[in-house]
């Protein structure tokens, strides 16, 4: 599916800011991953270790996915409700003009390493 | 040797919706309307936009997205509309379009006297709805065969898209789907989301369809 393009551009940028950086390596790779996104956290990982092994400085990489459970907040009562299942509505007054605040995150958070300073 | 973490908190797709951002932007300077067609396989994209191209007065082009054959570009070509076809295939087969293939694409497509650009994405109601490709407006098509529940399976795709086409209702009377569970799954996931039922074969709502294209401003 399309978690295999999702780990190219997060190890895109990953390896930008590696280049840019005193690491000397990089051990951890952290993305925040929100619910809706219908990711498969396996595949997720099946991709990095298959991708890492072709950038220098990542073959020994782990990928760390925080999740993000799906919550909205009503626009009318300013309210905030947690979703388990999915229904964009507020559970306090029902107004279904909401907007979700957390689940749709799809982001990298950061990178982690040994530098090269003794 | 010490252990440090760079912070980088950037969107993974940042690249991506950068240069549909730039697309949007071009379109609109062009006054081209720019649609994205979602669906899972066989849900009708083709057929609607044959059936599109011999009713609208003004001239449309179909960028069609397929991982393989050019199957549905052949069907269009012979309706006699303008199309450009992407094959995945040989990129390792992707079960989306992403922007910078539509940017490509672009570059070797004449839009002159365009009015309306229509991505047929690939048919998979999960990974197109993550990518986004610059289009004006995201339309998911869901067959009435499919099942009263697939917005709530898929919910990205419906989210993220500002009209729901539910086609083939000329099935209707064979069938036991409940369209108006249907349309509260639409809504549960999507509330502003606008809804059209429509028949490529029959021709019923295909009126509404194009009353929508027509109205669109971009
Ligand atoms: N009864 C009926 N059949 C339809 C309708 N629209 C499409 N079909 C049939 O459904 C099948 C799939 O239609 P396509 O237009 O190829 O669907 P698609 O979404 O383009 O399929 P992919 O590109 O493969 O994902 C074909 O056999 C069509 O003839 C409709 O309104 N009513
Ligand atoms: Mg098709
Ligand atoms: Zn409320």
């Amino acid at each position: 599916m399309h978690e295999g393009a999702i780990v190219k551009s997060l190890l895109d940028i990953a390896n930008k800011s590696f280049t840019e950086s005193e690491l000397k390596e990089v051990n951890r790779v952290k993305v925040i991953i929100g619910k809706f996104h219908n990711i498969v956290n396996e595949v997720m990982e099946m991709h990095f270790d298959l991708m890492k092994k072709e950038i220098a400085g990542f073959e020994q990489a782990i990928l760390e996915i925080e999740e993000r459970d799906l919550i909205i907040q009503c626009r009318k009562c300013h309210k905030t409700t947690s979703l388990n299942d999915i229904n964009f509505a507020c559970s306090d007054c029902g107004s279904t003009d909401t907007e979700l605040i957390h689940g749709n995150e799809l982001y990298i958070a950061s990178i982690e390493g040994t530098d090269n300073t003794k | 040797m010490s252990q440090k973490e760079i912070k980088i908190m950037q969107k993974i797709l940042n690249v991506n919706d950068r240069i549909a951002d730039d697309l949007r932007t071009e379109m609109s300077k062009k006054g081209i309307v720019y649609i994205n067609l979602m669906s899972s396989p066989g849900s009708g994209k083709t057929k609607l936009l044959e059936k599109t191209a011999g009713a609208i007065r003004d001239k449309i082009f179909v960028i069609e997205g397929d991982i393989q054959t050019t199957l549905d570009a052949e069907r269009l070509a012979a309706a006699g509309v303008g199309v450009y076809q992407i094959n995945t295939g040989p990129f390792g087969g992707d079960c989306h379009l992403e922007a910078g293939w539509i940017r490509s694409a672009l570059e070797e497509i004449e839009l002159e006297n365009v009015k309306y650009l229509f991505v047929e994405n690939i048919g998979n109601l999960v990974c197109p709805a993550e990518f986004d490709v610059g289009a004006h407006i995201n339309v998911v098509v869901l067959s009435v065969t499919e099942g009263e529940e697939k917005p709530l399976k898929y919910p990205l795709a419906f989210r993220n898209s500002q009209l729901c086409l539910i086609s083939k209702t000329d099935l209707l009377p064979y069938l036991d789907i409940d369209l108006e569970m249907m349309k509260a799954n639409m809504r549960k996931i999507n509330p502003q989301i606008r809804i059209i039922e429509l028949s490529a074969k029959s021709g019923q709502g295909i009126q509404d369809w194009l009353d929508f294209l027509a109205e669109y401003k971009t």
